[in-house]
């Protein structure tokens, strides 16, 4: 509930104003992109930082299993 | 040395990158253009393309000596070729949903090599070796901070819009891929979903937001500017990641349909059903096919016995359940001569595309060896008023050659189908069906199935 909350509230303080452009390069999608990507970063950033921590609980200190997408960041 | 023979297939023109051309036997080459050479060398001399074959996800190729077909080629590359291509719109619920999933375990991937996927069209999946697998080598790029993701629209309209429409408003929605060959437009998708899934925050931003801005909004370079764009790597694993947890977190439950109970509802009894499998099997030994066509396969059952034989399969139907059914059995199975697909005899798919030649009609993707039109014949000529010369010549389009189960109208099932009709077919008889046939086919063998009014007959297309 509160991501849609969210989600709609970037999504109407952001929303510019409309118009009838010749072509449709996607700028729209483009640009929705960039926000959404902002605001579902965060709980991302979370989300991986829990799964960190969670696999150091799981098993005794090995070298860390190749977390592909953790160790990126 | 140039080969005059090679044509450029008419569904590769879009990418500067490189295209594909059909060599004089039908083989496929992939020319890489001056262009893309860079790239190219970064995926392979990373590891990526290495570890994306290994994990069977993209379509292995060697590099060959030939000489570039065009001047702004590089070199030619020769991939595993594809027994059969097929399109998304023939496509059970279950096969684009793993098509999506490659493709985004692609992008996700290459990210961890400093590339990324420039397309996300549902048409670089085909199906080999009963998986979905990656086709267009010339896909990657290198990775560039603040770049969204390019290919987001086209995924969320190739893959999300119609896997969203079959699982919460109707399986058959993905026939619109065949109308709409750059994806299901996003605010048709938003607009035939149901409202409850304005609930879910995934179909939320990825359906119907996304749905709104890329109708209404417009560039605002003066506010936003390209210079003070915002995008890391982690907000662009954040969207693939969300987008494979949408994707995943769809599920359709089939219901059932008069095709799904048929092996409940079918009027064979046990020992004709054991007489009819034993003679497919016989007749497939005898002509010894490399292909072979199931039409109206149902969930595929003697479409198996090809397979397990070690013959490449087609096993299509126009029922999107049993279809899906077939794909769930294949994947279970591990099966890897089986391609189950949606198609309707009575109107199977187009060529359709620029020039009406990007994609292929069905039919012109055969002729199969051998054809299996097994408790079909009834169907089409009672229930669709298709004339027997009629199924006759399509049939002999598409098979060299061809087991055929005619089903006289005494047939209980066939019975059915004239019940409010009317018997108004006088020369639907089983000598008309043989003339029908003769005038395109030898009839090799002839053998009525025990208990049952039912005849299967193998027949060889003339001029084969």
């Amino acid at each position: 509930m509160f991501q849609i909350i969210l989600l709609i509230s970037a999504f109407v303080i952001v929303a510019p104003t409309r118009a009838h452009a010749y072509i449709d390069p996607g700028t729209g999608s483009y640009f929705f992109q960039i926000l959404l990507a902002a605001v579902i970063s965060g709980a991302f950033g979370i989300k991986i930082y829990w799964q960190k921590i969670r696999q150091l609980f799981k098993r005794p200190p090995t070298p860390e299993k190749n977390n592909d997408s953790a160790k990126r960041d | 040395m140039i080969r005059p023979s090679a044509i450029k297939h008419p569904s590769s023109f879009r990418d500067p990158s490189g295209s594909i051309f059909i060599g004089p036997d039908g083989q496929i080459f992939r020319q890489i253009n001056r262009s893309y050479q860079a790239n190219y060398q970064t995926l392979t001399q990373s590891g990526l393309y290495q570890k994306l074959v290994d994990q069977q996800l993209l379509i292995p190729h060697s590099e060959t000596t030939q000489t570039p077909f065009t001047k702004d080629g590089w070199i030619i590359i020769q991939p595993t070729q594809i027994p059969f291509i097929s399109y998304p719109y023939e496509w059970s619920f279950s096969q684009l949903k793993d098509a999506a999933r490659t493709t985004l375990k692609i992008a996700l991937t290459a990210l961890n090599y400093n590339q990324i996927l420039k397309d996300a069209s549902a048409y670089n999946i085909q199906f080999y070796q009963g998986r979905p697998i990656f086709i267009d080598t010339l896909s990657f790029e290198p990775w560039a901070a603040n770049n969204p993701w390019k290919p987001y629209q086209q995924f969320c309209q190739h893959f999300l819009a119609p896997l969203v429409l079959m699982a919460k408003t109707d399986v058959r929605l993905n026939l619109l891929l065949s109308q709409y060959i750059d994806g299901i437009p996003l605010d048709l998708a938003s607009k035939l979903l149901p409202l409850t899934t304005w609930a879910n925050p995934g179909l939320l931003a990825h359906i119907h937001l996304h749905a709104q801005a890329a109708t209404h909004w417009s560039a605002r370079q003066e506010k936003l500017g390209s210079s003070t764009i915002q995008y890391s790597r982690q907000r662009l694993l954040a969207l693939l990641s969300n987008l494979l947890d949408c994707i995943n977190s769809l599920n359709w439950h089939p219901p059932q349909t008069t095709w799904s109970k048929y092996p409940q509802t079918h009027n064979y009894s046990k020992a004709t059903f054991a007489a009819k499998e034993a003679t497919i099997r016989a007749f497939i030994k005898i002509v010894n096919p490399s292909t072979v066509w199931d039409i109206g396969a149902n969930s595929g059952h003697f479409s198996h016995i090809a397979a397990d034989a070690g013959i490449h399969t087609i096993s299509s139907d126009y029922d999107p359940v049993v279809v899906e059914q077939n794909y769930q059995t294949v994947r279970k199975t591990n099966q890897k001569n089986l391609l189950p697909l949606i198609i309707n005899l009575t109107n199977p798919s187009p060529a359709i595309g620029w020039g009406n030649v990007e994609r292929t009609s069905f039919i012109k993707r055969g002729p199969a060896d051998l054809v299996l039109a097994l408790a079909l014949i009834h169907h089409l000529a009672l229930g669709h008023n298709v004339p027997l010369p009629n199924i006759a010549r399509l049939l002999s389009k598409i098979s060299r050659h061809l087991v055929v189960e005619f089903v006289p109208k005494s047939d209980s099932n066939a019975a059915k189908l004239l019940q409010f009709k009317g018997d108004i077919f006088p020369n639907y008889t089983e000598q008309n069906f043989v003339n029908a046939f003769n005038q395109f086919f030898i009839i090799l063998k002839k053998e009525p199935l025990p208990d049952s009014p039912r005849t299967l007959y193998l027949m060889q297309r003339k001029n084969v």
